[in-house]
């Protein structure tokens, strides 16, 4: 077995005995790497339009805000878990394909806007469907501990959504994309189908959002638009896959980890500033770090090393 | 026979400047047919609107029978017509190899059992004379190299017409007989060559019909020798004696 493949399914391995851990604070302790999959999810699969598309849609979260309540509305419904997940999946990933049109027409800096201020629509439409989600007052589901399986499941989100990168990256849709990333004009003269290649991507990266979405109400039992569709939690995804390296498959992984300890550890007592500090990051990672943490010398030479960094194309 | 690529009466223009007006023209299958004509001519805009990257205000674009204009570059591309650059547009962060596999795999009519691609791929490199690095990213090629990635492109899409152009145009005189022989070659397996060229050399030499356009008019057709004697090219190339006075 090669290195790579070692370490991976170390790391797995340690990641699934750990909740059988017994510890004092084992929830407290499940619950930071619950946060911490979900930023993974979140960084990795805005990347699929970004790093591999080159289209920067700050409206990402409008998956996750979308996942969290379809999910939360449907369960209250009386649906169980996995139907409820399934169907909230499936709104997020319609939502995606009915977007992709009016947004993808729009290129650069006009897209990124566009997006952004989709976050602002989609949580004023939230707070005002009262009767369906509760408004401001936020969504309640019944409450209960559920940090095991939330736990188990959002790792398995992770898994997936990094191997479905991976596979992309390499398919005939994934080539696709980087030509469009590269001149979007000239992949079409080459027969590329740009409008059904972007859709699709866009769906794609819309599949893990949703889901995590739906785990993330199910494990917290209560949701408000001013959670799911805030600054902080907007930014924060795109300010890791930035800082992790944009287009490796490592860097949104890197900078989730990363900026989320940084943010533990050290930013706690911060809490008002923070989606300036993600604006901030964002800025400066693109002034004087353009490539991100994982294609520094010192870091890519290590990644290289375990074989961790793919060639790109 | 119904020419390979034909024009009627084709217009377009960008708010008040008429870039082509009223333009008719015939490609014969398996010809290499010129298109010449004075900067600002109409020439690439002509080559925009056959390739279904501009849709012209009037007239037709005919594949065969078939009316193309209006289709997106996309399909255009797909039923037989390549196109290269006027300023080379590779795809500069991706590897000359990919940048060969995207025309292989979404620019030809029917696509290529994935078995054979990477044969296909070495192939087209190889008559490009790109085998050497084909993981090297395209930014890091030179000029001449560049050009002969446009060609490569093109070709990958197993193109039943190419519009070249000016892919002679900027390169040493060795070079552009080396080109030349390139279209030639295209040519001899069969590829209709559609050509926008500054360099009289390489259109006398190479073309068997020639398109002279002017203002967005077409002024002159015919063979080689015609167009260097007509009044009205050499007019328009080099201005009335009179006007100069």
């Amino acid at each position: 077995m090669k290195t790579r493949h070692v370490l991976l399914l170390s790391l797995l391995a340690a990641l699934l005995l750990l909740p059988l851990v017994e510890a004092e604070a084992r929830i407290y302790i499940l619950q930071i790497f619950i946060f911490l999959f979900l930023n993974i999810v979140l960084a990795q699969s805005y990347d699929i339009v970004d790093g591999a598309m080159g289209y920067l849609n700050l409206g990402h979260i409008c998956f996750f805000a979308l996942g969290a309540y379809s999910f939360g509305i449907l369960y209250n419904a009386g649906l169980a878990f996995p139907l409820a997940l399934g169907l909230a999946v499936a709104v997020v990933v319609g939502f995606a394909g009915a977007i992709s049109y009016p947004f993808f027409r729009l290129r650069g800096a006009y897209f990124a806007l566009a997006t952004f201020g989709l976050v602002k629509l989609m949580e004023h439409i939230t707070i005002n469907l009262g009767w369906l989600t509760g408004g401001s007052n936020g969504l309640k589901i019944d409450p209960a501990d559920r940090s095991m399986p939330v736990y188990y499941i959002s790792l398995a989100v992770v898994v997936a959504v990094i191997l479905l990168s991976w596979r992309v990256s390499r398919s005939r849709l994934g080539l696709a994309m980087n030509a469009i990333r590269e001149d979007e004009e000239v992949a079409r003269d080459f027969g590329v189908p740009a409008s059904r290649v972007k859709a699709q991507a866009l769906m794609i990266s819309a599949v893990f959002p949703g889901m995590i979405g739906a785990v993330y109400t199910w494990n917290v039992n209560f949701i408000d638009p001013n959670q799911v569709y805030g600054l902080k939690i907007a930014l924060t995804p795109i300010a890791m896959a930035l800082l992790g390296g944009s287009g490796l498959l490592v860097g949104p992984v890197i900078g989730a980890v990363f900026l989320y300890l940084a943010e533990e550890l050290l930013w706690t007592h911060l809490a008002h500033l923070q989606g300036a500090i993600m604006g901030l990051v964002i800025v400066l990672v693109g002034l004087f770090m353009p490539g991100g943490l994982a294609r520094l010398k010192g870091v890519a030479g290590l990644l290289g090393w375990v074989g961790w960094l793919e060639e790109e194309r | 026979m119904v020419p390979i690529l034909s024009a009627q009466n084709v217009s377009k223009h960008f708010r008040g400047l008429e870039a082509l007006s009223g333009v008719d023209f015939q490609v014969a299958e398996g010809s290499i047919t010129s298109v010449i004509g004075p900067n600002g001519a109409g020439k690439t805009t002509l080559f925009n609107v056959i390739a279904g990257n501009q849709a012209p205000n009037g007239g037709q674009i005919r594949f065969r029978e078939r009316v193309i204009s209006g289709l997106a570059p996309n399909s255009i591309c797909r039923l037989g017509i390549a196109r290269t650059y006027q300023n080379v547009r590779p795809f500069l962060g991706l590897s000359v190899w990919n940048n060969v596999k995207v025309a292989l795999l979404f620019g030809r009519r029917e696509p290529l059992p994935s078995a054979r691609e990477d044969a296909e791929i070495e192939s087209v490199l190889e008559f490009a004379q790109l085998t050497a690095h084909p993981a090297r990213k395209a930014e890091t090629l030179t000029p001449l190299e560049r050009k002969r990635l446009e060609i490569a492109r093109a070709l990958a899409t197993d193109p039943e017409v190419m519009l070249l152009d000016e892919i002679v145009a900027g390169l040493s005189p060795a070079e552009a007989l080396q080109m030349m022989e390139t279209i030639r070659v295209l040519n001899g397996r069969g590829i209709t060559i559609l050509l926008i060229e500054h360099v009289m050399k390489a259109v006398m030499g190479l073309s068997s019909h020639i398109i002279v356009l002017h203002h967005g008019v077409k002024i002159a057709e015919g063979a080689p020798k015609d167009i260097a004697r007509d009044q009205e090219v050499i007019r328009a190339y080099l201005g009335d004696a009179g006007e100069e006075g």
